[in-house]
């Protein structure tokens, strides 16, 4: 069953998000998802995530795919204008890459190439009505294709953005995406599930699947470098202090990842695991939270 | 030179849509600087308003509506027709409009686009900034410029980097798009956000396309009437 498929019949999905490598060896990628085989509904391919410059996920998602794995391929605004952003699209529908994710994309002064010009030429709702008029065979300027494009297409929502004004704007947008065509929703990292059920509560009238982002917490300096640097996502001192204290972090991170995936489990359609690295040990927090 | 142009008029009934009592406002500004119309613009576009079913509660011509002291005392002087508006319609270029939104804390909608400063050297009103991108949405965004106050340029919202109200590119600065939500909640104008803004027209926006064949014609002209004649640079 696809992706589409099963979360059409209301499936409980489990995604895994794939970063591109620096480079043009994918050995360490395909070792690091190898595992996820049979576990997981989807891979989910990150387009320059945090401004760091990386392959192309065209290329890997298309390489996976041929590896068994269905795809699913980020796209962000931040790169491309409106004709590079058409342009890959046609290219992943004729790979065969039917799945999407949306995004605006992190701002280019975060990453690894500071002085890049962002482009932005669209944002995230008009590149959703783009892929719509692509599916009905005509491209933005009403232009017909040789071989329509259509494509099963995701966006984000940020489910705790922190002040009343950012949930507000959070939930008018998710519903502006809704009507441009988004069909299920990727969250950023849940830690908070009160916070999360809140949303959820205000949310699940727009009757479109949720998915929750789990990131792997892998020790205390990194969520305290996550809470320094990322935005939108805050990580709550006990679990800093749980996984910090811990004699063993790999078995403290796993307990910690599948408690959360355990309890969100009721509240949504679906985890997104955001690994970093960790790929390895998704099977053992699957497990463990009885998935 | 700071370029204006009228904006369509469907574009402007469709803010005024829904409003009742529109103050009309205009500029005079500079001839030479920015040229906003003044008196007489601001009765040709008052007139095709109202042959479209538009009625005004007022006018009012301000010598430059981008000094924020002028707006206020100018809005003194006629305050019972303005107190009678729910809306202001702005016959300035945008930073005349952003200056009277936090001058009379109404909507503000603007009349004319800012298309371009090319040459232009001098001091643009306060603090209010302007892109002058040409395709205006400040009627939209409670007075606050997208462009300007959101890094992104977002125009449909914001994106998820902010967190408790600090932006993600400058974590010392308000995200934008919350701004804007407090100002339309103020303004009791909360829908204003959902609005869909189509993807930007760039070759409207990019003036010096349309400045160059300008000056490429002034410059013409300039040689065809010289006495001399045929010494073409």
């Amino acid at each position: 069953m696809t992706f589409q498929e099963k979360l059409q019949q209301r499936g409980f999905m489990i995604t895994s998000e794939v970063t591109p490598p620096k480079g043009t060896d994918i050995s360490e990628v395909i070792g690091d998802v190898e595992g996820l085989k049979g576990r997981v509904d989807a891979l989910a391919v990150t387009d320059g995530k945090n401004s760091v410059m990386a392959m192309t996920p065209l290329v890997l998602g298309h390489l996976l795919q041929g590896r068994g794995f269905e795809t699913i391929l980020h796209i962000s605004c931040r790169d491309r204008n409106r004709l590079a952003l058409q342009a890959d699209l046609l290219g992943a529908a004729a790979l065969g890459i039917g799945t999407l994710v949306v995004t605006t994309g992190d701002y280019a002064s975060m990453g690894d190439h500071p002085q890049t010009k962002p482009v932005f030429d669209l944002d995230s709702i008009q590149l959703l009505k783009v892929i719509q008029k692509l599916g009905s065979g005509q491209d933005m300027a009403g232009n017909p294709l040789r071989g329509g494009a259509e494509f099963f297409v995701g966006a984000t929502v940020s489910p705790i953005p922190g002040t009343e004004a950012a949930l507000e704007l959070q939930l008018v947008k998710m519903e502006k995406k809704v009507a441009a065509g988004a069909k299920f929703f990727q969250t950023q990292p849940v830690f908070d599930l009160l916070g999360f059920e809140r949303f959820i509560k205000r949310a699940a009238g727009f009757g479109v699947p949720i998915l929750a982002s789990v990131l792997l917490l892998k020790s205390a300096s990194m969520a305290r470098f996550i809470n320094k640097n990322m935005p939108g996502i805050l990580v709550p001192e006990r679990l800093i202090e749980e996984i910090g204290n811990a004699p063993d972090r790999v078995q403290a991170s796993i307990g910690i990842c599948a408690r959360l995936v355990h309890e969100l489990r009721s509240l949504c359609q679906g985890i997104h695991f955001i690994p970093v690295g960790w790929e390895k040990k998704v099977p053992a927090i699957l497990e463990a939270a009885k998935l | 030179m700071i370029s204006v142009e009228p904006r369509k008029s469907e574009e402007i009934l469709k803010s005024l849509d829904r409003e009742k009592g529109v103050f009309f406002i205009g500029c005079s500004g500079w001839k030479s600087l920015c040229n906003p119309g003044g008196e007489a613009q601001l009765q040709r576009m008052k007139k095709e308003m109202e042959l479209r079913g538009v009625t005004f509660t007022g006018t009012m011509v301000v010598d430059a509506l981008c000094n924020k002291g002028l707006d206020e005392l100018s809005l003194l002087r006629q305050f019972r027709q303005v107190l009678r508006s729910q809306v202001l319609l702005v016959m300035s270029c945008e930073v005349g409009v952003q200056a009277l939104s936090i001058t009379s804390g109404r909507m503000t909608i603007p009349a004319l686009r800012t298309v371009s400063a090319e040459g232009f050297q001098g001091v643009l009103g306060e603090k209010e900034p302007c892109r002058l991108c040409g395709d205006c949405l400040l009627d939209l965004t409670g007075g606050l410029c997208p462009l300007y106050f959101c890094p992104k340029g977002l125009l449909n919202g914001p994106c998820q980097g902010a967190y408790r109200g600090h932006c993600e590119v400058d974590p010392k600065k308000a995200c934008g798009w919350e701004l804007i939500y407090e100002r339309l909640k103020i303004q009791g104008r909360l829908d204003g956000l959902q609005h869909y803004a189509e993807p930007r027209d760039h070759s409207e926006i990019l003036p010096l396309i349309r400045l160059r064949s300008r000056l490429a014609a002034e410059m013409q002209d300039d040689v065809t009437l010289s006495p001399e004649g045929g010494s073409k640079r």
